[in-house]
């Protein structure tokens, strides 16, 4: 059996920003997030593969089709796709009912109940968008999106605009309807937490490039780049530079050379709780922000350090407007991105 | 909202295309004559719908729009020139009708029912013929101006410090105000006719947009009396109001009243020209003079032996002294008249 | 699937745009070209006479100064107003607030005779000034309205508490600025463009004339042999004039749809007037009473025989108004309502695939619809008439005699009126389509319908209640439309055009009858919603 999504050497550009060259396989019935800042261009991706966009270079496929190459652009209506827009893009003027009839002509009227039922939205088959909460407004997406059967469904960070208590209710309602429809889902989201809960594999992208992919688990516990650990946990990366001989200059101090991988401009990667505030006056300094609350381990402070900030434990409450800071934590080298 | 059937977009767009194309007047080709209209179409239209009916065939009327009078029809049949729509121009005044003769717009038609109109009405190569006016007359007002002693009698009176502020004229942009005024140019010669219109500037008489519009100032009393033509004084007096017509001039030594008449002519290259022959002889037939006469439009029959209106105040041809105007030279004229004058006038 | 439904949907845009070649473009282009292709060839003769012509120059002064007059009171009369029924405590507000959109149902020239008919001295600039000012102020009242509506009311209680009263009005009017201006850029527009109103209140000694009216005047000694110069030099004049009133009128349009949507969530408090809450009332009474009270009664005066003093006013003179009315005006009258539908039709649907056009790719379509709306319609007239009788490469269309013949049909003259009142529908409906969701839009595109069946269902459908709004308004206005009626043959035949003939003929007492039918049916069609639907009066503005 053919991927469901195949992507090889994809370029497109708008304006000033150029998305590729990159290439991703998607397997069958996965879940990927394609995950970044913004402006990394996972949109302009996503919008490629829904053929909202036309790509400059490159191929895609969808299950056996060429959808897009130099020759070829289908259009988003022949990719038998699903989409869940961000903002829900419903049509105002339509009733959830009427979403679901136009979006799949050939579903019948109590399929189309059925459908909206499981998504919780039964009395809501006669209302239009307006009438709706965010919660169910983005159900009504996912359920139109799904409606015609789509072998592939895109996710345009369909959490955000719902409130934080609907939120696990529409990722168990998006994630049951995809099992149970063998839909492969591919999500593209800043928002961490969202991936996480929606995807298994995660694709990170930066500048227009894909700077990993992996399980979400491994990409969470071993990130071969700084810039994929500071994105998908919150570490500080400092800056390193590794000498001729092999050791590593960095703010703590010298590191031994047999201290990470790689030579030159590095990155020293600080997970939040892997620095404290120490007492040594030739530690280097950082400027304090604000004490946090404890947590169950004690006090914790937000210093500002170079150009970053990272969470340092501490025994007690600086006093002053600056702390020493040292590491606890094994030190970890990885360089900012992988190269292109 | 329901589901529309999935018609091409385009369908209501061509569909009203079709539409706008079908309402062209494609049946103009001998389906009757076109007549164009300068007389008011109230007066107008019910006497060409009975002819219409008499002579069997139908009748195209195209009506003036007042604020540019016979100039509108005019215009309209020297624009077409090259694919003329009107068959037979029927204007409520002569001069513009021979301007287009001089145009080369008409086409010569000896009417026989032309024949007994006097010499001075009619075209001596037959490209229009006169009927029914209308005279210009000096409308007052009689209860601001109770005693009849008192009324002015002469276009001369409008320049008379007397009648400071009190008296009101058309701007001779159009109608018979413009024939009026070209026709006195030619009796008054350049510096005369300068000299009236300073006068009449100097002494503060209303320059009006339309004959109405001085009618209209002397009939609600803001004016004591106003140049305007003897439809219009009709019309008021129809409906009560306290006027009274006064035909000016008429002294010895004076110039006389001006009398316009309406004037029909045939138009070269203008559909169904047959028809249009026909339709002229009907117009110019002696009913039709005493059918006007009778007529809301008060009109002054032309010829003799034709009853004329019943308003003892509009007189009769043979009742007054006409003012003896250049109708060739003014209807060659009014054009220059309008580039030399108007300026005076703002315009 | 794609292709060839694709090329369905675009079937419209092009014939609407081939449309507005046709009837605003070329028009234009030949009356440009007119004033250089002289007798003899190439000349500049008219662009030379235009120099030394003190008439035009002061003309266009007149125009300029009645303009400017007009629209000061348009702003007072109408902004105030909106401003007294959105955000204060006046008594009646509810009712006042739709009503304010009433005088725009009232062709300027019935507020004329009105005003002529109670104080009869009524002329010169300050009276021709007054009523046109009034007649336009629903421009400005309208877009007051919905600016005032469209201010999120916590903005300004943060502005309030923050820097008191003074300067959160100060924010508030900053706030609603876009509106003001495009309402006020359209009263102008109006204002400077219209030729029977000043025409109508003629002054003693005529010591002034507006633009339009210089336009008309050397249009009409074209017929009696007057020079090339003369003829073409107030339209030589008119071109730059042409377009800098486009211009504004883009800016107007352009400032009004760009006034963002801005999601109110809490409308602006309401706040008491004190002490001025009653007598504020007189603002919006003598509005309403200049602008629709005055012409109403000075008509039905009229139907009742006020215009004689043969017979008594009374119920039985009415009866013979009515019987005089049916016989002598109604086909007039039934010639404006077909020529209204036909044109608000028309207009609405070459505005829906422009303004799509022009809101989601080539927002210059904006200027180009704005076009013949910024022309006074005289001159717009004039230069339908030129292309089609006159131009040997154009006249074709118009047809002639022998057969084909559009230029002296119904269909010309709806074609005439729609160029002239599409910039109002195009752009309206522009903005809408600018408000709604890209992404909506998007997600039709992943449906498998065909693009004609998304077209209706995903971009026509939501347009709906706009393109209703923009078929009652260009209706309105084409009931209302003298100067082009003057023009066209087939709309010499509209109810405005004859009642003012009939006026000058005296016949106030039928034409008062048929002046007020006139007026129902234009009330009567924005109100159709009201009254079937249960749609909120409020709706009207």
């Amino acid at each position: 059996m053919s991927l469901p999504v195949a992507i090889q050497n994809l370029q497109c550009t708008r304006g000033a920003f150029r998305l590729g060259p990159l290439s991703l396989d998607v397997a069958a019935g996965a879940r990927i997030a394609i995950v970044g800042p913004s402006g990394s261009g996972k949109t302009t991706l996503l919008r490629c593969l829904a053929g909202l966009e036309r790509p400059d270079h490159g191929t895609i496929r969808i299950g056996d089709a060429l959808v897009d190459d130099d020759a070829t652009h289908a259009s988003p209506a022949e990719r038998h796709l699903g989409l869940v827009f961000q903002d829900g893009g419903l049509w105002p003027h339509m009733t959830a009912l009427q979403h679901l009839k136009f979006a799949a002509p050939g579903l019948s009227k109590q399929a189309a109940e059925e459908l909206l039922a499981r998504a919780g939205l039964a009395d809501q088959t006669h209302q239009r968008p307006a009438q709706m909460s965010g919660g169910e407004a983005q159900r009504l997406g996912l359920v139109r999106a799904l409606a015609p059967n789509p072998q592939v469904l895109l996710l345009d960070e369909p959490l955000r605009s719902v409130d934080v208590h609907q939120r696990d209710g529409l990722v168990l309602l998006v994630r049951t309807l995809c099992d149970e429809r063998q839909v492969t889902s591919i999500l593209v989201t800043h928002d961490r937490d969202e991936a996480l809960a929606l995807a298994d594999y995660l694709a990170v992208m930066r500048a227009g490039q894909l700077v990993e992919q992996g399980p979400a688990i491994e990409l969470l516990q071993r990130p071969r780049t700084a810039f994929t650990a500071a994105f998908l946990r919150g570490a500080a990366c400092l800056a390193a530079n590794r000498d001729g001989d092999g050791r590593v200059r960095t703010a703590f101090g010298t590191l031994a050379a047999d201290t990470g991988e790689g030579d030159g401009d590095l990155r020293l990667v600080v997970f939040p709780g892997e620095v404290a505030t120490t007492d040594d006056a030739n530690a280097p300094a950082g400027r304090v922000l604000a004490t946090l609350p404890a947590d169950g381990d004690g006090l914790r402070v937000r210093v500002a350090i170079e150009d970053q900030i990272v969470i340092a434990r501490a025994d007690t409450a600086p006093t002053g407007t600056t702390a020493h800071l040292c590491l606890t934590g094994r030190p970890r080298l990885l360089p900012w991105s992988l190269p292109r | 909202m329901r589901f529309s059937p999935p018609i091409p977009a385009a369908v209501p767009f061509l569909a009203t295309l079709l539409a706008l194309a079908a309402c062209s007047h494609a049946d103009a080709t001998g389906a009757g004559p076109t007549i164009y209209v300068a007389l008011d179409q109230q007066f107008s239209e019910p006497v060409l719908n009975e002819f219409a009916a008499e002579l069997g065939f139908p009748i195209r009327q195209q009506h003036d729009a007042e604020n540019n009078k016979t100039v509108g029809l005019v215009t309209r049949i020297l624009e077409d020139r090259d694919h003329q729509r009107c068959t037979v121009f029927w204007n409520n005044e002569v001069a513009h009708t021979v301007n287009l003769a001089s145009k080369g717009v008409l086409v010569s038609y000896e009417s026989p029912n032309a024949k007994d109109v006097p010499a001075q009405w009619r075209d001596p190569e037959h490209r229009w013929t006169a009927f029914a006016a209308r005279a210009r007359i000096l409308v007052v007002n009689t209860e601001l101006l109770p005693d009849r002693s008192e009324w002015p009698s002469s276009y001369k009176d409008l320049t008379d410090p007397k009648w400071r502020g009190r008296c009101a004229i058309a701007v001779p942009k159009t109608g018979t105000t413009l024939t009026h005024f070209t026709a006195m140019w030619k009796l008054l010669g350049d510096d005369g006719m300068e000299q009236w219109i300073r006068a009449m500037k100097d002494n503060d008489v209303a320059f009006l947009a339309s004959n109405g519009a001085t009618l209209r100032a002397v009939r609600d009393g803001n004016k004591a009396f106003a140049f305007t033509d003897t439809d219009d004084f009709h019309v008021a007096r129809l409906h009560g109001f306290p006027v009274e017509a006064v035909f000016p001039d008429q002294r010895q030594g004076e110039i006389g009243t001006m009398l316009i008449p309406n004037s029909v002519a045939l138009i070269a290259g203008g559909p169904d020209q047959e028809h249009g022959k026909r339709l002229i002889d009907r117009i110019l037939a002696r009913d039709t003079e005493a059918l006007l006469a009778a007529a809301e439009s008060a009109q002054i029959p032309l010829r003799d032996g034709i009853p004329g209106p019943r308003d003892p105040s509009i007189k009769k041809v043979s009742e007054f002294r006409q003012m003896d105007w250049d109708i060739h030279w003014t209807g060659e004229h009014i054009g220059e008249f309008q580039r030399r004058f108007l300026k005076q006038f703002g315009l | 699937m794609g292709a060839h439904s694709e090329r369905y949907t675009k079937a419209p845009l092009w014939l609407a745009l081939a449309f507005l070649t046709a009837f605003a473009v070329v028009p234009l282009a030949v009356l440009a070209y007119e004033t250089v292709a002289g007798p003899d060839g190439f000349t500049l003769a008219a662009w030379r006479a235009l120099a030394d012509d003190d008439n035009l120059r002061e003309q266009a002064m007149a125009s300029l100064r009645l303009g400017l007059v007009a629209t000061v009171l348009s702003l007072l009369l109408g902004g105030g107003t909106a401003w007294l029924c959105t955000a204060c405590d006046l008594p009646g507000r509810r009712w006042f607030g739709p009503l304010a959109v009433a005088p725009l149902v009232v062709p300027p020239i019935f507020v004329a005779m009105g005003l002529a008919d109670l104080w009869r001295d009524v002329s010169g600039f300050w009276p021709c000034a007054i009523l046109l000012g009034t007649s336009h102020a629903p421009f400005v009242a309208v877009l007051a309205a919905r600016g005032l509506r469209a201010v999120d009311g916590r903005a300004y209680e943060a502005a309030l508490l923050l820097r008191g009263r003074a300067a959160a009005d100060r924010w508030l009017l900053r706030s609603i600025a876009p509106e003001l201006i495009a309402g006020c850029l359209l009263a102008f527009l109006f204002t400077v463009a219209d030729h029977g109103v000043p025409e109508f209140l003629t002054v003693k000694g005529k010591t002034w004339h507006t633009y339009a009216e210089g336009i008309f005047s050397r249009w009409s000694r074209r017929a009696v042999g007057t020079t090339f110069a003369e003829v073409q030099s107030p339209i030589v004049a008119a071109l730059p004039f042409l377009a800098a009133l486009v211009c504004l009128l883009w800016a107007a349009l352009r400032l009004r749809a760009a006034a963002p949507d801005r999601g109110v969530r809490q409308p602006l408090p309401v706040q008491p007037l004190g002490r001025l809450r009653w007598p504020a009332l007189l603002l919006p009474v003598a509005y309403l009473a200049m602008g629709i009270g005055v012409p109403v009664l000075v008509l039905a005066r009229w139907a009742l025989g006020s215009a004689q003093e043969r017979e008594p006013m009374g119920l039985d003179y009415l009866r013979e108004s009515y019987a005089k009315a049916m016989d002598q005006g109604f086909a007039a009258f039934s010639h404006s309502v077909w020529l209204g539908l036909g044109t608000a039709a028309v207009v609405v649907l070459l505005a829906l695939p422009l303004a799509r056009q022009s809101a989601r790719r080539w927002p210059v379509l904006d200027v180009v619809a704005a076009l013949p709306a910024a022309m006074p319609a005289i001159l717009l007239g004039i230069a339908l008439v030129r292309t089609f009788t006159g131009n040997p490469v154009f006249a074709w269309i118009g047809g002639g005699a022998d057969g084909w013949d559009f230029y002296s049909g119904w269909g010309f003259a709806v074609c005439g009126y729609a160029v002239r009142l599409l910039p109002f529908a195009a752009l309206t409906l522009a903005s809408q389509v600018r408000r709604q969701s890209l992404t909506a839009e998007e997600a039709g595109r992943l449906v498998p319908r065909s693009a004609t069946h998304r077209a209706l269902r995903l971009h026509v459908a939501p347009l709906l209640p706009a393109a209703w709004s923009a078929f009652v308004l260009t209706f309105v206005l084409a009931l209302r439309e003298l100067d082009l009626a003057v023009m066209l043959p087939a709309a010499n035949a509209t109810a405005v055009r004859r009642l003012a003939n009939a006026v000058h003929f005296q016949h106030e007492d039928w034409s008062g009858v048929i002046a007020l039918m006139l007026l129902a049916t234009a009330v009567l069609l924005p109100l159709l919603p009201s009254l079937l639907a249960g749609r909120k009066l409020s709706s009207l503005s």
